[in-house]
């Protein structure tokens, strides 16, 4: 069977989208084709998320911001949004998909006192990390208990 | 075929893994049998735990603070850590079971400068409550996926008995 493909989406697919797709297809690209994209596209993906997935062995340095428009004539079995949830614009994907939404905070808007930048980026990965395993883990047992 | 049954672990066994079994319970629990137990267990799960899942509309007030030992040989086919403590002890007592630890801190001791401690009850909830709900999602999306896929001939499933309408 092919393997389903995940749409990971937040408003400027720069930093948690980018994170969240790069440690999805580390931990299950057996399972899923993954591709992430943004509401408002920021051009760039941030330095700072590229650096924080380096630091855990993950390189996302040829990862490009992308519009979601450009998969809506693609076939999505499943849209995970990851903005937060005081987030305005967090987009909406037309079509008959699975639909999840874990929020997350915006690594540059959340750093708190004591923290520098890069602490942010650190924290929300480790967040993001955690909910994409457990996902992956999930869908792992589902799978086995279906074939049992 | 059997539900599979999960165990959820920390020290105490009275705020993160009690806040997580209702999590999951609350996600898969017609899928999935859920329990919690720690290595430590203090007794009594925490009324701040008990008061922050209220807010969230699950109810751990029946819930009790177990030892782990009481889970041993009852079929746990998976056991997730929710603190670090707990992470050996599961491994070496549950060795037939899959494992995953996703750690959190401890609510009633890790409390930040401007925050009181129920503040951080309510941080941790944020924080464990994506983890259990994605657990779930993945689960219930899989088993779902899996079970109405064409079979194939390495797999051969039962097919659905479907009513036959006769004419008359």
């Amino acid at each position: 069977m092919k393997k389903p493909n995940v749409l990971i989406l937040c408003t400027g697919n720069s930093c948690r989208s980018h994170m969240a797709e790069g440690i999805l297809r580390h931990i299950a690209h057996d399972l899923f084709e993954v591709r992430s994209a943004g509401s408002d596209p920021a051009g760039y993906v941030h330095p700072l998320a590229i650096a924080a997935l380096a630091e855990i062995g993950i390189d996302i340095s040829a990862h490009t911001s992308k519009h979601l428009g450009f998969f809506l004539k693609k076939q999505v079995d499943t849209v995970i949004t990851v903005c937060g949830n005081a987030d305005a614009a967090c987009p909406v994907f037309p079509g008959q998909t699975h639909r999840h939404h874990w929020g997350f905070e915006d690594p540059p808007k959340a750093v708190l006192p004591g923290e520098t930048e890069m602490d942010a980026f650190r924290r929300i990965r480790d967040q993001i990390a955690k909910v994409f395993d457990a996902f992956a883990a999930g869908y792992r047992h589902g799978k086995a208990a279906a074939l049992s | 075929m059997k539900t599979p049954r999960i165990l959820i672990m920390c020290t105490g066994n009275s705020c993160r893994s009690q806040m997580a079994e209702g999590l999951l319970r609350q996600a898969a629990g017609d899928l999935i049998e859920v329990h919690s137990a720690g290595t430590n267990p203090v007794g009594y799960v925490h009324p701040l735990a008990i008061e922050v899942m209220a807010q969230a509309g699950i109810d751990l007030s029946t819930h009790t603070s177990k030892h782990y030992a009481q889970f041993v040989s009852k079929g746990i086919d998976t056991v997730i850590t929710v603190c670090d403590e707990a992470r050996e002890a599961a491994s070496l007592l549950f060795e037939g079971s899959r494992h995953f630890h996703w750690p959190f801190g401890n609510p009633s001791k890790d409390v930040r400068g401007s925050e009181t401690i129920l503040d951080a009850f309510r941080r941790i909830r944020s924080e464990i409550s994506p983890v259990f709900q994605a657990y779930a999602a993945g689960y219930t999306q899989a088993k779902t996926t899996e079970e109405t896929a064409p079979a194939c001939s390495g797999h051969p499933r039962p097919r659905p008995v479907m009513a036959l309408h006769v004419l008359p």
